[in-house]
């Protein structure tokens, strides 16, 4: 049976065709005109979803490079500021050793004690500074105030407005820095004397004593308790712990002799009178401005009497000490900060390989080949101009041109 | 003489019928729907003539054939009303597509900017200015999220607007097809073979309109009637009487309406039963493509603001006061059904936002407990009493109930439109941790985490939306496929109704040539036998 073809059938072929190809070049020209080959879910959900996630990913990965950015900053801010105090009390070392001199006079001591004055300000206007947004560094979670001020005359502990919670900065799910010390834990909590105890003279000794810092020989006979050392007579002492138990009973006093008793050893020099003690306060903590006072108003005690001079000069010993203390405990802070910003590189390393591919990945998948698109856009174009031509052929045929 | 004057005017008159006839189909080669006609011609009955021969007395039309085939018409209605369908879903279905495209209206990059202004923040807590971005990012999800929920209900609304349309398509349609059931029945007196050509074809023309809006089945009375039944065998036009359906609000869900038929005074819900045409494609689309989308957009809203209030609580604000709710969500809906005898009233409200289920939850009464099911995939759960809790919902009830009464629960279909940030004061944002100053950052880092958290049945957030959308794409992607091939299949069944019964201009016009010419040779008869008469006269003439 043949297949007989109606007019209408005809023109509704043709049509049809014609609206498909319209319908190709449209599509094409929408991929050409937005250069991207999903514009919506449906022209390919697979990967539409796909490219959501990366996307997302992606994103993500600029946020965090932002905090590291901002991590980076502070930290830089940390370093630079921890090196400053540094050099500061370096210099204030060199000056107290100056004025150890034995040759110096009050005038001199005073000028010096006066430029201490001056580093001390400096140090406490290091230890308040500011990023860049106005947050002081080193207050923890409060750096709207000003952390640090110096104490009211007569007391001795500098003053501070912050707290001790640490910032983190989230540099990836699950990895993250903290941004600062805190406060306390950079300036205030530095342990006092040789790290482990402080031995000084008392205030009200009459003689003319004068104790090294002391070190531990022996870590496991350690108490870590306090003792006093009491001179019994000018050539005897004895060792009791703060309890009251005797620890060392009428030892005999040999000027610059190491003295040895639960672990540590100390070191006495010159003459000691009888009821001088010496007091051990194991644990104890020194603020690194506190250390500097100190040694601010040893310089200016008198040193009239022969127990006066060695009083000053034990203080000076002290006192540098307490600086060395102090610098080794900022050089620990420099390092873990270095660390950190060690840690905040290595991370932004990382994220920027993975932004890159990242990146390349998405616009491989995103993006209108434009060249494949063109040709699409040509072939299909061609296709219609057929269809059309062929369309105006065959209306243009009919037997009543004939009849 | 007379019986070839008589022979000659048969010829003349049936010749003149059939012009008529091919000119009646070239006019028509463009209407839609027409059967092309064709004369069937038969001799005329011979005369015995006194030598006991057998005369032939020329031609008459038997009758006038309609060249057509019921079942390429069945053909038609089936493809069509399968394509109707899934172009409707298609042609709705897009425009959520175009919702979720490039840039559109998508919330996902809402979202990211929301958590990445909490990752600022949290490298400067203090700033006024990065609170303040944080306050406005946040605004600004409630906002898409309002935004695109209300345009997935403007959707829903043009559905409810197209159903109505089509419902008063059809009902027209039933009452032309009754019609002319009636017209052709009383014209065709005397069988079948007598109906008129160009009615039947005009009511297979409205029967293939009908199948547009909805599916259908068609059936031939003895007497010539067609019948048409829709759905699953729903009467709607039997002989001369023709059904009326209406759209009826359903007062469960605001936006949505039921199809009733009337059946004497009273009505019968009969949605359920279409499935093809206008009316199964918007029914494909408002439970499988809309309904979802929505309910799922809710749950993610829902499931959104209880995780930022909970973490917003746990944390400080810069003065030391814990922080407040952030952001508020409008509370679950109980609607009674209009048809409920009982005076009964239910309560909800969400007690684990992270338990939600996409879906609304219809309640029914049966005099002791109550049978709870999710529309969404039709679980059922029994209990014995209200009070009772089900996937983050508590359920209860007020007033007295009768057994048949109906409820539906609603905790996320519209939600995402009473979605707000309710937050103006920068100061009121609690970034720090419990215990911490106001430069701390502890609860802002926490927040900010929750983007990257499967929060929402197994899906972060923006990893929902991911969901919502590929559902969305997909769907229309497959039914761009699917529809594009019931075309052709309909376009198939269209052509090989043309083929048979369609017009083609070339053949007429041939046939238009052939009687002409016959008529030419009927007239010369005509012309011969009054020659011959004039012959006779001229030799008997004195």
């Amino acid at each position: 049976m043949s297949f007989r073809i109606s007019t209408a059938s005809l023109a509704r072929a043709t049509l049809s065709d014609m609206t498909q190809r319209q319908q190709a070049i449209a599509e094409v020209r929408e991929q050409i005109a937005s250069g991207k080959r999903i514009n919506r879910p449906s022209d390919d959900p697979a990967q539409a979803a796909q490219l959501r996630e990366l996307d997302t990913a992606r994103s993500r990965l600029t946020q965090y490079e932002r905090n590291a950015a901002m991590a980076q900053t502070r930290l830089a801010i940390e370093e630079s500021t921890l090196g400053s105090m540094g050099d500061t009390l370096n210099r204030i070392r060199e000056l107290t050793v100056q004025a150890a001199n034995d040759s110096n006079g009050q005038a001199e001591r005073e000028a010096i004690a006066v430029e201490i004055e001056g580093r001390l300000r400096g140090l406490y206007e290091l230890a308040n500074v500011r990023d860049a947004g106005g947050d002081a560094l080193f207050a923890g979670s409060r750096g709207a105030a000003t952390p640090f001020s110096q104490p009211a005359p007569g007391d001795t502990l500098a003053l501070y407005a912050g707290d001790d919670v640490e910032r983190h900065i989230s540099l990836g799910a699950e990895r993250s820095v903290v941004s600062a010390h805190t406060g306390g834990k950079a300036f205030l909590r530095i342990a006092a004397g040789n790290g482990d105890f402080v031995i000084q003279p008392a205030a009200t000794n009459a003689g003319t004593g004068r104790v090294d810092a002391g070190h531990l020989v022996d870590g496991a006979a350690w108490t870590g308790s306090d003792h006093t050392i009491t001179f019994i007579s000018p050539t005897r002492f004895d060792i009791t712990t703060a309890g009251g138990a005797v620890v060392l009973a009428g030892a005999s006093y040999e000027p610059g002799a190491g003295i040895e008793f639960a672990g540590v050893r100390v070191a006495i020099e010159g003459e000691p009178s009888v009821g001088d003690t010496f007091e051990l306060t194991a644990g104890a903590e020194r603020d690194l401005f506190g250390r500097v006072a100190d040694l601010i108003d040893t310089l200016r005690a008198p040193a009239d009497t022969d127990a006066q001079r060695a009083a000053q000069q034990q203080g000076m010993q002290s006192g540098l000490t307490a600086l060395d203390g102090a610098m080794e405990h900022l050089g620990a802070l420099r390092a873990e900060s270095g660390m950190r910003l060690q840690t905040v590189d290595a991370s932004r390393e990382e994220s920027g390989a993975l932004a890159l591919q990242l990146d390349t990945t998405l616009a491989s998948m995103r993006d209108a080949d434009l060249t494949e698109t063109i040709v699409r856009l040509e072939s299909e174009t061609r296709a219609l101009e057929v269809l059309q031509k062929a369309h105006a052929r065959l209306s243009g045929i009919s037997v009543l041109d004939y009849l | 003489m007379s019986d070839l004057l008589g022979t000659g005017a048969s010829a003349l008159r049936t010749f003149q019928r059939a012009i008529a006839t091919t000119s009646h189909n070239i006019a028509n080669v463009e209407t839609e729907g027409f059967s092309r006609q064709r004369l069937s011609l038969e001799t005329q009955s011979p005369a015995r003539g006194g030598d006991g021969n057998h005369r032939g007395n020329g031609v008459r039309v038997a009758g006038i054939e309609r060249i057509a085939s019921d079942f390429a018409v069945t053909r038609i209605h089936d493809t069509t009303t399968a394509h109707a369908r899934e172009a409707t879903h298609h042609d709705l279905a897009i425009r959520l597509d175009g919702l979720f495209a490039d840039g559109a209206l998508d919330p996902t990059s809402r979202f990211a900017a929301f958590f990445s202004s909490l990752e600022d923040a949290s490298l400067d807590p203090a700033s006024t200015t990065a609170r303040e971005m944080v306050l406005d990012a946040g605004e600004a999800v409630a906002d898409r999220l309002r935004t695109l929920q209300t345009q997935l209900e403007q959707v829903g609304g043009e559905v409810d607007d197209r159903r109505r349309a089509s419902v008063s398509r059809v009902n027209e349609m039933a009452g032309a097809i009754a019609d002319l059931n009636g017209r052709l029945v009383e014209t065709g007196k005397g069988g079948r073979a007598q109906l008129s050509s160009d009615l039947l074809d005009r009511r297979d023309l409205l029967a293939s309109r009908l199948a547009e809006e909805v599916d259908i089945e068609t059936v031939i009375q003895d007497d010539g009637a067609l019948n048409v039944m829709i759905g699953d065998g729903v009467p709607l036009v039997v002989g001369r009487q023709a059904r009326a359906l209406r759209a009826v609000a359903d007062t469960t869900r605001p936006g949505r309406s039921d199809i009733e038929l009337g059946i004497g005074s009273a009505w019968q819900s009969v949605g359920a039963r279409l499935h093809g045409g206008e009316l199964g494609g918007l029914e494909a689309f408002e439970s499988s493509t809309l309904e979802p989308a929505m309910q799922r957009l809710g749950r993610l809203t829902h499931a959104f603001a209880a995780a930022v209030n909970e973490a917003h609580v746990q944390g400080v604000r810069p003065d030391g006061t814990a922080g407040d709710d952030w952001f508020s969500v409008g509370p679950p809906v109980a609607r009674a059904a209009s048809a409920n005898a009982g005076s009964g009233e239910l309560t909800a409200s969400v007690v684990d936002a992270g338990q939600l289920g996409a879906t609304d939850y219809r309640l029914r009464f049966d005099g002791s407990g109550w049978r709870i099911t999710r529309t969404s995939d039709g679980d059922m759960t029994a209990v014995a009493g209200l009070p009772t809790t089900l996937d983050g919902l508590e359920i209860g009830s007020t007033g007295t109930p009768v057994a048949g009464d109906t409820f539906l629960v609603s905790a996320t279909r519209s939600s995402a439109s009473t979605l707000d940030s309710t937050l103006i004061d920068a100061q009121a944002l609690a970034l720090a941790e419990a215990g911490a100053g106001p430069g701390a950052n502890g609860n802002a880092r926490l927040l900010a985490g929750l983007g990257r958290q499967p929060l929402v049945d197994g899906a972060t957030f923006a990893g929902d939306i991911g969901v919502i959308a590929g559902a969305i794409g997909s769907t229309t992607a497959t039914l761009a496929t699917r529809s594009g091939a019931l075309e052709s299949m309909r376009n198939d069944a269209i052509d090989r109704r043309d083929s048979l019964s369609g017009v083609n201009l070339d053949e007429e016009a041939i046939a238009l040539t052939r009687h002409e010419q016959a008529y030419q040779a009927a007239a010369r008869i005509i012309s011969t036998a009054d020659a011959l008469f004039q012959t006779v006269l001229g030799a008997v003439s004195r």
